[in-house]
């Protein structure tokens, strides 16, 4: 079956559209603010006019590839071209500094596709049961999931622990500002309406990273250093067989991981590179390289983001909901070629799932030859003067934040978290736990609270269902795991 | 040092400014002057009002429903009117920040928006008091889809009747999602309750299609959201839908039974239309709604609705405004008694 | 000069302080034992505060200057300080005038406070303020006309 989808998919009409998709993707995931959302939305109208196959080779290709380009500018300039690639500045842009910028982009390029291929692998073998188990997350397991994912706050600090959790708690009190979630009740907006929807993520992260990172080295900038080593040319691209064994263990969980996270709706690839990230270091046997420019560290933010997409996709198709924003689209777009997504879709329509399978693999590769092509133009960048660099950069902050949601507030927002992070970046206060805590705060707070109403207020809902028991744990460990850690480590310095 | 430093400041700012004022005099950003000569023009002369790009405000984010709806709606209206109709999605507290964008926005033609039944809503809930149909010219309805009660296939209850005798006998034990405290949707439910005397265990989340998830993973029982959001579902046999809370059947579920029928009198739909600022003149009015209505009763909105759901139920401007201020007081008067905080 | 671990832990336990304080005015939970709106907020300026503290007290042990602005170049401030008030110029131009003066006179004199060779300077400042315009607003279909 996916063997005569792929001879259906091979035909030049749609290697074109699908190399149109992957520029466009490269170009949108590349700048902050623009989103692969806005990517997908963008070309759908474009798509009426085309075939299906065709039409989705596009959809499909700027998908995949705004992703993965996201964290490009994530490498190069330390500033998220997407909220999934924040993981990859940890290392990512270390490893620029370090000089390492081909391997950096050479990695990002070869473990997004490995991530996405992976994950169309999951989807062509087990749709259905990802499905149904992604199914089962409810209230109190997606408490569980944002618990776990705060539990990773510690880890994320690195040698700050306790500004770690400051800060982590202030970006939990900053994630009650808005609407509250199950009362109807507005918390801490001040009556400002365009603080009722809470304070966009998206703005504080361009800003916090891109502005604050600018402010950063332009305090720091010395007449004759350059904060980015000065290098002839860019450096290998493609890993050694060393680092690719080193790298193994990641790579293996962070697919799991990113695929399962990808099904569950309404989280994606932000949370999933976190998360994988996180584990990675547990799993690493040079844990203490992790944020200091790992190629392991990058290696499984880069896998993820990308991972999660064969999981949303498994989700819409499978049960015609949404996983993410872009899902939401594409549902939009299918039904536009009088496909309705969901379990009739294998039924009604097999060959079309399998077209779909086979532009992902399409997609996929054509991610990795452009990837991998293009990185020596990307890395150009890095021959101009940082300043010129700084004066693109905060032009393209201002831009991206406020073509999120054309609003001034946004900018506003983008450029006091600009000077936040500035001022963070002096203190040694690592952004890790922030952004953990706006991404996940109000996961757990509603959560929280919805599960209690499911309850009707009977707390032990949270301990009686297994997978939340699961993650629970889960938390308990990655909490620990770390303390433990150090304590050994004391004990053998001491001795 | 210091001196030469701020004279090429200055310098810098003086030559900006000059360039940049011979770029836009010269050049094809135009646009930006030509804006306040075109506004007098309109009202002096009171001819030509398409000559610009139009901007249309979606008050949700790409991909919805709204947002398809508007789309198709401005892509219609590009051909028709032969100007460039472009969208722009303005999210945030249910719709408000775009109404209110929308309301303050000038009276020229050149900014239009949709409107959801929140245009009704959102000042009997507090987010914000510029919104209401009376701060607007209404151009037209485009849309309706009212609210079903729909279960889990497997569910034990096959019809309507034996749901609400399971809720009235087990109070506060079935648990009804909705897309969040004071949506429409959670309105709906309530309404039910207020009729029927049914007692709910009201779980709001975040939008229609998480309720739809926790629905189809047996977290929650019912749902009270529409018929184009339930639809796939019940296509694909996950989910059965007792009754659609309207006077008429719905076309897309032939079978099943209105409350009306059953002798509840409920009525909640989500419906939507287009709406410029207050005050729009004359002549642009006079071009903007048969334009708007050419483009409702288009081809291809008709095939959108088939495919997602919903009905196209054309209003003009002025059917619409009076249904919109109908419904304005019966939410002015029903959120308030909700006691949804 | 100033302890920054001490100002900032002051800092967040003051918004911890004002987080409980402003939360105290939301309504209850439900009778059957749904926590209110004010919850989690007390909860997080309890955490806050307590975490402030310690942060303080180390603050006070180690005694560590993070903002030696003393130490700072002089031209390094001034450059960081011109670049905000280029930023706050922009917006204000952006919104009074017009996006492409704002963004030539923001683009033009920051380059010539970074040194920027004039020549190219003028280049990036006019390519980068209409291409900008270009791609946003007819491409991406940006609202970058604020009047």
């Amino acid at each position: 079956m996916l063997f005569n989808a792929l001879k259906a998919v091979l035909q030049p009409s749609v290697f074109l559209y699908n190399f149109i998709g992957v520029i466009t993707g490269m170009f949108i995931g590349t700048l902050p603010g623009l989103s692969a959302t806005m990517g997908v939305a963008l070309l759908t109208p474009l798509t009426f006019w085309l075939e299906p196959t065709q039409g989705l080779a596009m959809l499909l290709g700027v998908y995949n590839s705004s992703i993965w380009a996201g964290g490009i500018s994530a490498i190069l300039v330390n500033t998220p071209g997407t909220p999934a690639s924040i993981a990859q500045t940890f290392d990512g842009y270390k490893m620029t500094q370090q000089g390492k910028i081909g391997l950096a982009l050479g990695a990002n390029t070869i473990f997004s596709v490995i991530g996405g291929l992976f994950s169309t692998f999951v989807l062509i073998v087990a749709a259905f049961p990802i499905a149904r188990f992604a199914l089962r997350f409810g209230p109190p397991e997606y408490f569980a999931l944002a618990i776990f994912g705060l539990s990773m706050m510690i880890s994320v600090s690195g040698k700050e622990v306790v500004k770690g959790l400051v800060i982590g708690i202030l970006g939990l009190i900053i994630s009650t500002i808005g609407l509250d979630p199950m009362f109807s009740v507005q918390r801490f907006t001040f009556g400002n309406i365009n603080l009722m929807q809470g304070v966009s993520f998206i703005p504080i992260m361009i800003g916090m990273f891109g502005i604050g990172e600018i402010l950063y080295q332009i305090i720091e900038r010395k007449k004759d250093k350059r904060i980015i080593k000065d290098t002839k040319d860019l450096g290998r691209i493609l890993p050694t067989v060393e680092e690719w064994k080193r790298c193994a263990p990641a790579t293996l969980i962070s697919s799991i991981i990113s695929v399962i996270i990808g099904a569950i709706p309404g989280t994606g690839g932000d949370i999933a590179s976190i998360v994988c990230w996180q584990q990675a270091k547990q799993i690493s046997k040079h844990p203490e390289e992790f944020g200091e420019g790992s190629i392991e560290g990058l290696a499984a933010a880069s896998l993820a983001n990308n991972g999660v997409i064969g999981g949303t996709m498994t989700t819409m198709m499978t049960l015609g909901l949404p996983g993410d924003s872009v899902t939401a689209i594409l549902i939009g777009s299918l039904m536009m070629y009088g496909l309705q997504p969901g379990p009739q879709l294998f039924v009604s329509n097999p060959d079309f799932v399998y077209n779909i399978m086979a532009l992902l693999i399409v997609a996929n590769l054509t991610v990795l030859i452009i990837g991998l092509l293009s990185a020596k133009v990307s890395s150009y960048i890095l021959k101009v003067d940082p300043e010129i660099i700084w004066i693109i950069v905060i032009l393209f902050c201002i831009i991206g934040s406020y073509a999120l949601n054309n609003s001034l507030f946004d900018v506003v927002i983008m450029l006091v978290s600009g000077l936040l992070g500035f001022v963070f970046r002096k203190l040694e206060v690592p952004l890790g736990p922030f952004i953990l805590a706006l991404l996940l705060g109000p996961i757990a707070e509603s959560n929280f609270r919805r599960s209690l109403a499911l309850s009707s207020g009977d707390y032990s809902i949270f301990v009686t269902r297994p997978i939340s028991i699961v993650l629970f744990i889960l938390a308990i460990i990655s909490l620990t795991y770390g303390s433990i850690k150090k304590a050994m480590n004391k004990r053998t310095i001491e001795a | 040092m210091i001196k030469r430093s701020r004279l090429l400041v200055i310098l810098a700012l003086a030559l900006s400014v000059m360039l940049a004022i011979t770029a836009c005099t010269g050049g094809d950003t135009g646009e930006d002057n030509v804006e306040p000569e075109e506004q007098q023009e309109a009202e002096d002369v009171g001819v030509e009002y398409p000559e610009d790009q139009i901007t249309m405000i979606i008050q949700a984010a790409p991909g919805g429903l709204s947002d398809t709806v508007a789309r198709t709606v401005a892509q219609e209206l590009q051909n028709d009117l032969g100007v460039p109709v472009v969208s722009v999605n303005k999210t945030g507290a249910a719709g408000a920040v775009a109404m209110s964008f929308l309301q303050g926005s000038n009276p020229d033609g050149y900014t239009i928006g949709y409107v959801p039944v929140e245009l009704s809503m959102v000042k009997a809930l507090g987010f914000a008091n510029d919104v209401e149909p009376d701060a607007y010219t209404l151009l037209g309805r485009s849309n309706i889809s009212p609210a079903t009660i729909t279960v889990r296939a497997d569910a034990p209850w096959d019809t309507v009747e034996e749901f609400l005798e399971y809720s009235k006998e087990n109070p506060g034990k079935v648990k009804v999602g909705n897309s969040g405290t004071g949506s429409i949707w959670h309105i709906a439910a309530a309404s039910v309750e207020e009729a029927t005397g049914a007692k709910f265990n009201h779980v709001p989340f975040d939008g229609a299609a998480p309720a739809i998830a926790a629905l189809m993973g047996s977290h929650v029982d019912a749902v009270t959201v529409s018929v184009s959001e339930v639809k796939s579902g019940v296509d694909s046999g996950e989910l059965k839908v007792l009754g659609v809370l309207d006077e008429e059947k719905s076309p897309f579920f032939p079978d099943v039974p209105t409350l009306a029928e059953k002798g509840y009198d409920i009525t909640v739909a989500a419906w939507g239309g287009f709406a410029a600022p207050k005050n729009l003149p004359k002549e642009v009015e006079d071009v903007l709604i048969p334009a708007i209505e050419k483009a409702i009763q288009s081809e291809a909105l008709k095939k959108i609705a088939e495919e997602r759901a919903f009905t196209v139920a054309y209003q003009n401007g002025e059917d619409f405004y009076k249904f919109a201020k109908d419904q304005f007081d019966f939410y002015m008067k029903m959120i308030p008694e909700m006691d949804i905080n | 000069m100033l302890n920054g671990d001490i100002i900032f832990g002051i800092i967040t336990s003051l918004i911890g302080i004002s987080w409980i304080f402003m939360s105290r005015g939301f309504p209850a939970g439900t009778a059957d034992g749904v926590p209110g709106p004010g919850y989690f907020p007390i909860i997080l300026g309890v955490a806050l505060i307590i975490m402030s503290v310690v942060l303080i007290i180390k603050g006070i042990k180690i005694k560590k200057i993070y903002f030696n602005v003393k130490e700072w170049p002089k031209e390094n401030i001034k450059i960081f300080l011109f670049t905000i008030l280029s930023v706050v110029i922009f917006m204000v131009l952006w919104i009074k005038v017009s996006y492409i003066l704002a963004s030539i006179v923001m683009l033009f004199s920051l380059g010539c406070f970074y040194k920027i060779k004039p020549m190219k300077n003028i280049i990036i400042a006019i390519c980068f303020s209409f291409g900008t315009y270009w791609l946003f607003n007819n491409v991406f279909h940006v609202m970058l006309k604020l009047r």
